[in-house]
């Protein structure tokens, strides 16, 4: 019985032990002075040379980097891990405090209280259980070094393709929940958010049933409307719900994400069921203007 | 001969009192809970949401602990919630009093652990608790009974449970205390700020939090708030602005219900009611810190003709929709399309439901386009304009009601196109034409049918 209280403390050890070697090699005496993303990239690849791979593997570094080490670090040494631990440093680029990736957060309880607190927060402190009394964006996606955000990030999809990762991801993603919340809340939360998200693929796959039985009848003119509606009902309300569930925001999971949904679904349904009677009405009109 | 006129109606007022307590008994006795409760099971999260109801203790750890062992044990195992405990009134409580361990509310075998719920907060905080449940007689909307509108929804009863877990998530503030005053810390002072409440007062129903946070004061409270003693109480003179808490809940008073005039705002009040005028003068009173009586009243006022023209604009909306209804215009009708949820008065009659009172709320889905245009304008164009007017966020109030006018026209439009289609096909076949199998199939609408 003991068991589960052991494998709790050797895990929370080996994170800890694991936090604390990276911080070690960061707090190591380091040149002071304004930096350019290519020193940044030429020493970092000497002494911690995962970082600069998996930066370079991120949606950040991949291709034409959008966002490079200086961007979220800042230029100076000593304020480097304290600038990337704050949300606004995420924010700047993600589309500002009211965008729904940070909106989704910081309407969370996370979010709230992160907010009312940050004054009083040390962010000199490393993510270390126990350091912080809520996380923040970089505590979850990018805490003990991860430089590839895209890790412990969930896909919305769970088919084949996705379903490998996103177990992955979930996985990754509980060491940072169990720094306050018990295994069986964060199994559950998470299973319930699988679930709750795999009803909102149903219903995007329900609505796109419905647009290829129209594209046999119609024009891609005269499905401008269904086809803005699923546009939508995937980009603005799917991803809601998705955001909802990651970011904890019983509001973007319901009210921008399920009924948000059902809305567009009913519509785009009812789009399917206007074009067919309009199409009935034309005919009958030609009819009875030929006969007469 | 006289005598059966008092004895036939006693007998049957003592058969029917006696069955109907028993039916709602045993309709609260199911898997799930509420009045439905015979008709869902609750997902295993759902016990942190409804702990009286649902929660179950995990099994895994045998022995009953002291509070200095749970924190001694737990201080490796979830560092973060005995950190924020360290830091709580509960571990240096003033006056000399015993520390509140762990063990004080979650019970000491940890075989059997439960989730505090208000009863075990209320044990030692009694006045808090006490105000918590006289706020149920204010009736709905409050906070005190939240959870149990939301599980006798019809559309949660319906609906797949994951897909509703967000309701309870902030419905729960009916059944624990962490809503607001957020575990492990449990501070009131945190609980008095703004932000406090926006995690389920957000979106598009209520957006309290974007009205306040545009509104002068809470311009005022974005600017300087984090500077502000939020240790000090609710009370006259110690805030620059009001908030949230220091209006709904001045004093500190957990009634957080007592006081608004046109409490959701999803049904038309009658504004001048005596009740309501005792509310008006509580709220001249209150805003009195800073405000002359004649000011604030005129801002009562105002409000009450935004509520007004809204309703008038609302009605119209409904009166379409009702006319189409009567003439077998709506398209799909009911009966064409999923049954209202969980109303077998429905299967067996089908009836559209338009307006508050024949159950607007849950008519949000498997409906046709024109009614869920009007189910937006009610839900989300009227009650942004409502919090904006409640508030004092104009340019909500202008968008509400932009929202409603064209909603209003689009209802309209749409009138006029399912009454020409709808005719012309009456005219030249007999009856209106059929909707399409697509209401009825796909493959979310299918698994709803099969799982609630």
């Amino acid at each position: 019985m003991l068991n589960s209280i052991e494998h709790h403390l050797i895990s929370s050890l080996l994170i800890a032990s694991c936090l604390m070697f990276n911080i070690a090699a960061y707090a190591e005496q380091s040149p002071t002075g304004d930096y350019v993303e290519a020193e940044c990239i030429t020493c970092h690849e000497k002494i911690s040379a995962k970082l600069v791979t998996d930066w370079k593997t991120d949606v950040h570094g991949r291709n034409k980097p959008v966002a490079g080490c200086t961007d979220c670090h800042g230029t100076q040494h000593e304020n480097a891990a304290i600038l990337s631990r704050q949300d606004e440093t995420c924010t700047q680029c993600h589309g500002g405090t009211q965008a729904s990736v940070a909106h989704s957060y910081s309407t969370s309880k996370h979010g709230v209280i992160n907010r009312i607190e940050r004054k009083q927060t040390d962010w000199s402190k490393p993510f270390r259980p126990g350091n912080y009394r809520v996380p923040g964006c970089a505590y979850c996606h990018a805490s003990g070094g991860q430089h590839n955000m895209g890790e412990r990030m969930n896909q919305i999809e769970d088919d084949n393709e996705h379903s490998e990762h996103n177990g992955q991801a979930r996985q990754a993603m509980r060491w940072m929940c169990q720094h306050c919340h018990g295994p069986r809340f964060i199994r559950e939360l998470q299973n319930n958010g699988q679930k709750m998200l795999e009803i909102g693929n149903m219903k995007r796959r329900e609505a796109e049933a419905i647009l290829q039985t129209a594209k046999k009848t119609y024009t891609p003119e005269q499905m401008t409307k269904m086809t803005k509606l699923f546009t939508a009902l995937v980009e603005e309300n799917v991803k809601s719900l998705y955001l909802g569930i990651a970011h904890q925001s019983p509001d973007y999971q319901w009210w921008h994400g399920h009924p948000a949904i059902d809305g567009k679904l009913l519509r785009i349904k009812g789009e399917l069921t206007r074009l067919n009677r309009l199409k009935a009405h034309k005919k009958t009109k030609e009819v009875s203007s030929s006969s007469e | 001969m006289g005598t059966r006129y008092v004895y036939i109606p006693l007998l049957i007022l003592l058969i029917l009192i006696p069955a109907g307590r028993y039916y709602v008994s045993w309709s609260k006795s199911g898997s799930g809970a509420g009045l439905y409760s015979h008709e869902w099971q609750p997902e295993a999260i759902q016990g942190y949401w409804h702990p009286k109801a649902f929660y179950t203790s995990v099994k895994s750890i045998v022995g009953e602990y002291t509070g200095e062992e749970c924190v001694s044990c737990h201080e490796a195992v979830t560092p973060g919630i005995v950190s924020d405990w360290r830091q709580s009134g509960h571990s240096q409580p003033a006056n000399n009093q015993g520390k509140v361990y762990c063990s004080s509310c979650h019970g000491n075998d940890h075989q059997n652990l439960h989730l505090p719920t208000p009863e075990i907060c209320g044990g030692c905080h009694t006045n808090q608790h006490d105000q918590f449940l006289d706020e149920r007689r204010f009736g709905f909307p409050s906070h005190a009974l939240a959870m149990e509108r939301a599980i006798d929804a019809k559309h949660f009863v319906d609906k797949p449970k994951s897909e509703v877990t967000a309701c309870l998530q902030c419905h729960s503030v009916a059944s624990k205390c962490d809503s607001c005053h957020t575990r492990h810390r449990f501070s009131a002072a945190e609980a008095r700020r703004p932000e406090a409440c926006i995690t389920c007062h957000s979106g598009p129903p209520h957006p309290d939090d974007a009205t306040y946070f545009a509104s002068a004061h809470g311009q005022r409270y974005l600017k300087d708030g984090d500077n502000w003693d939020w240790s000090k109480p609710l009370s006259k003179g110690n805030y620059e602005v009001p908030t949230c808490a220091y209006c709904h809940m001045s004093d500190g008073k957990h009634q957080v219900a007592d006081k608004p005039i046109w409490k959701f705002g999803i049904k038309q009040v009658n504004p001048l009611s005596s009740g309501n005028e005792i509310k008006r003068q509580q709220w001249i009173a209150l805003c009195s810190d800073c405000h002359e009586a004649d000011w604030s009243a005129d801002r009562l006022r105002e409000m009450d003709a935004e509520r007004k023209q809204a309703w008038a604009k609302l009605y119209e909306a409904e009166a379409i929709l009702k006319s189409l209804r009567s003439d077998s215009l709506l398209h799909p009708a009911a009966g064409e399309r999923p049954p209202y949820p969980n109303d077998w008065l429905d299967s067996l009659f089908p009836r559209e439901h338009i307006g508050f009172l024949e159950g607007q709320a849950s008519a949000f889905y498997n409906v046709s386009p024109i009614e869920r245009d009007y189910f937006e304008m009610w839900y989300f164009d009227n009650l942004g304009a409502y919090k904006g007017a409640a508030h004092g966020a104009s340019s909500f109030v202008e968008k509400g009601h932009a929202g409603m006018e064209q909603a209003l026209s689009k209802i309209k439009a749409e009138a006029k196109t399912l009454r020409m289609l709808g005719e012309s096909e009456q005219r030249k076949t007999g009856k209106r034409s059929a909707p399409g199998e697509h209401w009825l199939k796909g493959e979310y609408t299918e698994f709803n049918k099969e799982h609630n």
